[in-house]
């Protein structure tokens, strides 16, 4: 597992990040079943998933809307938990561990990436981009630092005091990647990053994230309905129905 | 992190003012109240001018005379102070005086009403008196029922035309008075020290007046320094039980006792009578009196929190996918509200010194004063806070319990 500090010392250097050592499993579900019961009706939103995710990998999920591709994402994320099966991280599993213990491997291993940005509209774009540092013991002084680095990264130096309703939704998406990568996650979870952007922010916003997995050797998982940008990755999951189809 | 909650208050309160203002209004008004309330009631119950000594006196004002068929309910008695009142163990002094009584004089024709008082020499050492002409009255000015007069600066003011008082005669319900003394206003709520002329006890020639076990006096007694208040208190019950009855048909039983002012004023509030005290359950009635008016505006503003965080649950849904647990959640939206309150507070601060200073211009209250003392002020914080947490806390909890996914769902922001 990565600690709190490596990643801040990585990130102040320029923002590299540490390769994950090898071609290991960064994430691995096994039989993972996601059931939504209500009174009435049972909703399987994901069948018997086994899927693993090789460090370092781009891989995409493709599938129909309804098809358990968010769902997927959520649990690999360890914001949801499966109803039946495995999920390891690093090759540990995560079952049965507390708020505060997932709380912590999410913000140190794991970058969100939304398909509506979800920026806080009360904090400017380098505060929006501090938050993952504010549950880590790090300094006002390093936090700003590193916030500053990753905005620089994705090309917003000039906006870092902006607040998102003042930046155009390409740059949304750009501070919401400084947010994602600013812990030095080594996986990075996007949600349709290009879905709500046209064609030339959604091919920048591509570009950074193929960048970032090439060079800092980061795993992104990413859902999209875009045929042309799935082929770019190394690997497409397509599902259907909650299942995974070959 | 706690300086980052606090930063993201400040940012959240300037951004969102419709709702900062909405807060703080009811905020400020409940604390407003409150606050003027704490304040009345620390001018009430603290040593204040002239009575600096406040928290070694017990007054004795309040006793009842009982029998089989009837009760008599009044002040105690001059005879009664005279014969059971005096020389208690741990007591270092005693005053003497009567309730205050309306009063007239006539200047050009016209006629002025003062409050006024009887009172013996000791009176003016237990209390703390700035004269700003003269001297009080002495022993033999009692003695001697000498018709001289202390009289307040107001009085000097209505009688003389703020002209020097000393040696000048006021004539009062037909007997002309000396003056010999100008003492500086009294705030009317100063049980014990409050009139505008104060005169010797000697000079009352009340019908019966000396004659009598109960009606017409109070007593101040001044605690030893570090004595202990409940053993005057102890032989005090002690001498009821000598009294002497002239008609033990009529009248059997004697009880009263001299009390601090807290305790005056739950036996006042409590209804209580045979000199009982509770000033534990008065505090405790006044402290759950409070938290009842405060729960009103607090379910309100629980209200305007759920919607608001409810508002901001795309953000607890970020904060969560980032790394907050549940507590750290909690601890930032109650940080929020309790800055929100503390703001409150301020105002309800300011909003009780501006009613306290209107409350002075009424003729119905006149030299009223209100200082800020460091009690107000952190009875005032106390408010704040207690305020903050009462309305943060729940709204705070059950919003942090939001799944992250349904919280993301939720948020558009």
């Amino acid at each position: 597992m990565n600690d709190g500090n490596t990643a801040i010392d990585m990130a102040t250097e320029g923002g590299t990040h540490r390769s994950s050592g090898g071609h290991g499993v960064a994430v691995r579900l096994e039989g993972v079943d996601k059931i939504y019961r209500t009174e009435k009706v049972e909703t399987v939103a994901l069948s018997t998933i086994n899927l693993d995710i090789v460090a370092g990998e781009f891989v995409s999920i493709m599938g129909p809307s309804g098809s358990g591709k968010s769902t997927l994402l959520n649990v690999l994320g360890l914001l949801d938990e499966p109803s039946e099966g495995r999920v390891f991280l690093d090759e540990s599993p995560i079952a049965g561990l507390g708020d505060r213990r997932l709380a912590g491997l999410r913000n140190r291993e794991i970058g969100f990436i939304f398909q509506s940005f979800h920026l806080i509209s009360d904090l400017n774009a380098l505060d929006n981009v501090q938050i993952p540092l504010l549950y880590r013991n790090v300094s006002n002084h390093e936090r700003t630092e590193m916030a500053q680095i990753a905005l620089e990264r994705v090309g917003l130096a000039a906006r870092m005091h902006h607040f998102p309703t003042q930046l155009s939704g390409g740059q949304q998406q750009r501070v919401a990647i400084a947010r994602a990568i600013v812990g030095a996650p080594r996986l990075l979870l996007a949600d349709e990053p290009t879905g709500n952007l046209d064609s030339k922010m959604g091919e920048d916003v591509m570009q950074i994230l193929e960048e970032y997995n090439r060079e800092a050797g980061v795993t992104v998982v990413m859902v999209t309905h875009d045929q042309r940008l799935a082929e770019r990755t190394e690997r497409i999951v397509r599902l259907f129905d909650g299942r995974q189809v070959h | 992190m706690f300086v980052n909650y606090l930063k993201m208050a400040w940012k959240v309160l300037r951004r969102r003012r419709f709702f900062t203002f909405v807060s703080l209004f009811g905020i400020g008004f409940t604390l407003t109240t409150l606050m003027t309330v704490v304040s009345i009631a620390d001018h009430q119950l603290a040593p204040s001018y002239p009575e600096t000594q406040l928290d070694r006196m017990l007054v004795l004002s309040q006793m009842q005379m009982y029998g089989d068929r009837s009760t008599w309910s009044s002040g105690a008695g001059y005879r009664f102070i005279e014969r059971y009142g005096r020389d208690l163990p741990g007591v270092e002094r005693m005053t003497v005086y009567t309730r205050g009584h309306q009063t007239i004089t006539f200047k050009e024709g016209r006629k002025l009403t003062f409050d006024a008082r009887f009172t013996d020499a000791e009176y003016w050492r237990v209390l703390q008196f700035a004269f700003l002409e003269g001297a009080p009255f002495g022993a033999e000015d009692d003695r001697n029922a000498n018709r001289v007069a202390v009289i307040s600066e107001g009085t000097r003011r209505r009688c003389f035309d703020d002209e020097p008082g000393l040696g000048k005669s006021v004539e009062l319900d037909g007997s002309e008075y000396r003056v010999v003394g100008v003492v500086e206003d009294v705030p009317f709520y100063r049980q014990t020290a409050a009139a505008d002329i104060w005169l010797p006890i000697g000079c009352n020639t009340a019908a019966g007046f000396t004659d009598a076990l109960i009606g017409g006096c109070n007593v101040a007694y001044l605690v030893e320094e570090g004595g202990d208040r409940k053993q005057v208190q102890a032989a005090f019950r002690e001498r009821l039980t000598r009294v002497e009855f002239e008609d033990p048909e009529r009248f059997h039983t004697m009880a009263g006792l001299p009390m601090t002012t807290l305790e005056a004023l739950s036996s006042l509030m409590l209804n209580l009578d045979r000199g009982e005290t509770a000033p534990r359950r008065l505090v405790l009635v006044a402290l759950l009196a409070m938290l009842a008016f405060m729960a009103l505006p607090a379910i309100n503003l629980v209200n305007i929190n759920l919607s608001r965080i409810y508002e901001r649950s795309g953000e607890i849904g970020v904060r969560k996918a980032f790394g907050a647990a549940s507590p750290d959640l909690v601890l930032q939206f109650v940080v929020e509200n309790v800055v929100l309150c503390l703001f409150g507070g301020v105002i309800g601060l300011l909003g009780a010194f501006l009613v306290l200073h209107l409350a002075t211009l009424f003729p119905q209250t006149p030299l009223m004063t209100f200082h800020l003392s460091w009690r107000i002020f952190a009875a005032g914080f106390a408010l704040a806070v207690v305020f903050g947490l009462l309305s943060g806390v729940w709204p705070a909890w059950k919003m942090s319990r939001q799944h992250p996914v349904d919280a993301l769902k939720g948020g558009t922001s």
